[in-house]
């Protein structure tokens, strides 16, 4: 699919100033000594931080001797839910000496928290949220702690699937371990890892996930095992007594890094054996459009399902190539001239909505062709036309006019 | 040919297995081999213990601010009374009881103050003992955490933020309240406002009230002491001038009181390292009065 860019694709949701940039709360959770209180406490918080999100993320937070590695570059990256329509993403590194004079480092966590729809424009990634505040500020701890915080504004870029981060895992010992990961990782309650694993590795499994189901796969590394820290994915390096703590507790699957177990293809989940597909054709391009419009209503339990579908859809690509590159052209593009195109792709966006999928693969054609100045302009139009008409429908939940909408959305890269 | 073979059947050894066990601290249900409890994180340990045995454990909070020397107090009390004293013996029950006792004087006689505690509940320390006092004929049984301080701020401020803490306060038939003398002399409030708090909050916690005052005993104990010598000579006289909030409180509250010193490090230095920042140092142990609270709660529980 073309690239973007988000200034001028994202057509104003509700939630959004002009720019395109979303609002995200910050707190900072460290050992301190102010006037309320001495030892572990938020320090500092930005407005948007409700007296009841304050509340769990002080009892969540890493206190004293969290970090399992006592190294002052050491970084550990979290992510878990905040109540029910929150998601809060965190960086914990060590800091300055602990205050009380007992010997240790103060463990510093700066969290970012957003509501689901802000979160849904990162495509619901949390290392994206991530990176967008590290291009803002230095997360570091300084000297002086602040005592307040303000409301940052972050702008969400890029598309739900980047094809550059599944080039970065080129080698096949990297994909076999991310097979083998993704299978562990959908079919355990609960999956302990460990060894020499980098938080790249965490980065691209998220990348490969459809938007949807990416907010289940709450995550911990480089944290002690804590019982209170309730994550599906819990990393915890190579310290053995962490492991053999974390292990005797109910319901945990193990994954070494340095020695990945082999899953046998036909007790694999069918997700993960997409996923090799994907991995071994060495088409990027291919596999993050095809994850790209796995629908917004996919649930976890449906993904067996869908990773059959696109695993069937990449080899038959794969078997009729030169085939397929055919009846592209033979699909007619709706080739945009001056000022006399806009009707007939409004038509193509009225059709699509009434459900023709004749209408939708004209669309989806129309825009996965090579970016052109005026198909950009075009998509903008579009995408407005879309949304007054989505309104007007309004299509119940798991309806076919609710398919179309979202499958639209992906189209036009709009939220409904 | 074949071969008859007996094959016992074992399976009857699941059976205890399936039956659930109720943690002792906060009442929910675990699996039997469960280490710790799934809600409160308290061990299981003490279900264990507390079936096998004919008498209920009582449980005795200690409880202060972050830094207010819980841990050190705890250690110390332990380790005196697990030597032979003539007034109160105190003999520890599971292996898992002796790693506060441990850890704290291990850190002592290396010159430097146990850890802080972590926050999380899974990683405090529990003390299960029996204590046996001279004058009376029972030995008790007797279950005390050294929880950390953020952690029962937190639950005073937010009730059941740590469910531990919540149920084990609730239950508990004696409180040691600590008193960071160190900080009331440095002139800070905060001691203050955290004990009053607690002492609000433990006051309508509890049912067992007469005449509208509770019954439960509790000992404040003005920790690190040391550092004050006046609050040794008279420790009400100085929580009335001091802590005049604290002692007020008290007062309309409580029926059972009495108010401590006690100390452990008879002298502190401070030693600063590149890239640590200052460390206290403790240069000599000198334990004063850490056993007189203990056995005037464990008398009046």
């Amino acid at each position: 699919m073309a690239p973007h860019s988000s200034s001028n694709l994202q057509v104003a949701p509700s939630q959004s100033n002009l720019s395109g940039t979303v609002a995200v709360e910050q707190a900072i959770f460290t050992s301190a000594r102010t006037s309320s209180k001495d030892g572990y406490q938020l320090v500092a918080w930005s407005p948007g931080i409700s007296s009841d999100d304050a509340r769990q993320l002080a009892v969540w937070g890493p206190a004293h001797d969290s970090m399992i590695v006592d190294d002052p570059t050491d970084v550990s990256l979290n992510f878990h839910p905040l109540g029910d329509h929150k998601f809060c993403v965190s960086r914990t590194v060590l800091g300055a000496a602990e205050y009380s004079g007992r010997g240790g480092r103060q463990v510093y966590t700066h969290c970012f928290v957003l509501d689901a729809a802000s979160f849904k424009r990162f495509n619901n990634d949390p290392f994206r949220v991530l990176s967008a505040a590290l291009s803002i500020h230095d997360l570091r701890p300084g000297a002086t702690l602040p005592t307040d915080l303000p409301t940052m504004k972050m702008l969400p870029s890029g598309g739900p699937v980047d094809a550059g981060l599944i080039r970065f895992f080129d080698s096949p010992v990297q994909q076999q371990s991310l097979v083998a990961w993704t299978h562990y990782a959908m079919t355990s309650k609960k999956l302990l890892f460990t060894g020499g694993y980098n938080d790249r590795f965490l980065s691209v499994f998220f990348n490969l996930l459809p938007v949807s189901i990416r907010p289940h796969f709450t995550f911990s590394t480089r944290l002690r095992y804590s019982q209170r820290r309730d994550f599906r994915l819990v990393g915890l390096a190579n310290d053995v007594q962490e492991q053999k703590k974390a292990a005797r507790q109910e319901g945990f699957h193990v994954f070494h890094f340095d020695s990945p177990a082999r899953t046998p293809e036909a007790s694999r989940h069918p997700w993960a054996t997409w996923l090799q597909v994907a991995l071994c054709h060495r088409e990027p391009d291919e596999a993050a459009r095809m994850i790209s419009e796995v629908p917004l209503t996919t649930r976890l339990e449906d993904l067996s399902a869908v990773g059959n579908r696109l695993r069937v859809a990449m080899s038959g690509k794969k078997r009729n190539k030169e085939a397929a590159t055919a009846p592209a052209a033979s699909t007619p593009l709706v080739v945009p001239e001056e000022n006399t195109d806009r009707a007939e792709l409004f038509e193509l966006v009225e059709r699509a909505l009434d459900g023709d999928v004749t209408a939708l693969e004209r669309l989806n054609a129309t825009w996965c062709a090579q970016p052109d100045q005026q198909l950009q302009a075009l998509r903008q139009e579009c995408a407005r036309h879309f949304l007054s008409l989505a309104k007007e429908k309004n299509c119940e939940p798991g309806s076919k006019g609710a398919t179309a909408v979202e499958i639209l959305s992906l189209i036009l890269r709009v939220s409904p | 040919m074949t071969k008859r073979v007996l094959v016992a059947m074992d399976s009857y050894r699941l059976a205890e297995c399936a039956v659930p066990l109720a943690c002792y601290i906060c009442g929910s249900d675990n699996n039997y081999n469960t280490e710790l409890c799934r809600h409160c994180a308290a061990p299981l340990a003490l279900s264990h213990q507390a079936r096998t045995q004919g008498v209920r454990p009582q449980m005795v909070a200690v409880l202060g601010t972050a830094a207010a020397g819980k841990t050190v107090y705890l250690g110390m009390l332990l380790d005196m009374l697990t030597r032979q004293n003539s007034r109160v013996q105190v003999l520890a029950r599971g292996a898992f009881s002796i790693t506060l006792q441990q850890r704290t004087m291990m850190a002592l006689s290396n010159c430097r103050f146990p850890e802080k505690t972590p926050n999380e509940p899974d990683r405090w320390n529990w003390v299960h003992c029996q204590a046996k006092i001279n004058s009376k004929k029972n030995p008790m049984e007797l279950i005390m955490p050294d929880m950390a301080g953020e952690a029962i701020l937190e639950e005073i401020d937010h009730p059941n933020a740590y469910p531990a803490i919540h149920s084990f306060l609730e239950k508990c038939s004696g409180v040691i309240l600590l008193a960071d003398t160190d900080r009331i002399e440095r002139g800070g409030a905060e001691q203050n406002y955290f004990l009053m708090k607690l002492i609000t909050y433990l006051s309508e916690q509890d049912s067992r009230k007469t005449r509208g005052k509770t019954t439960r005993p509790v000992a404040i104990v003005f920790s690190k002491a040391d550092r004050c010598e006046p609050c040794f000579d008279n420790p009400e006289l100085y929580a009335r001038e001091k802590t005049p909030n604290l002692w007020q409180q008290v007062q309309q509250r409580f029926t059972n009181y009495g108010f401590f010193a006690s100390g452990v490090a008879g002298s502190v230095g401070f030693r600063e390292e590149l890239g640590e920042g200052t460390s206290a140092v403790p240069l000599r142990i000198e334990p004063r009065g850490i056993v007189e609270p203990f056995e005037w709660l464990v008398r009046k529980v």
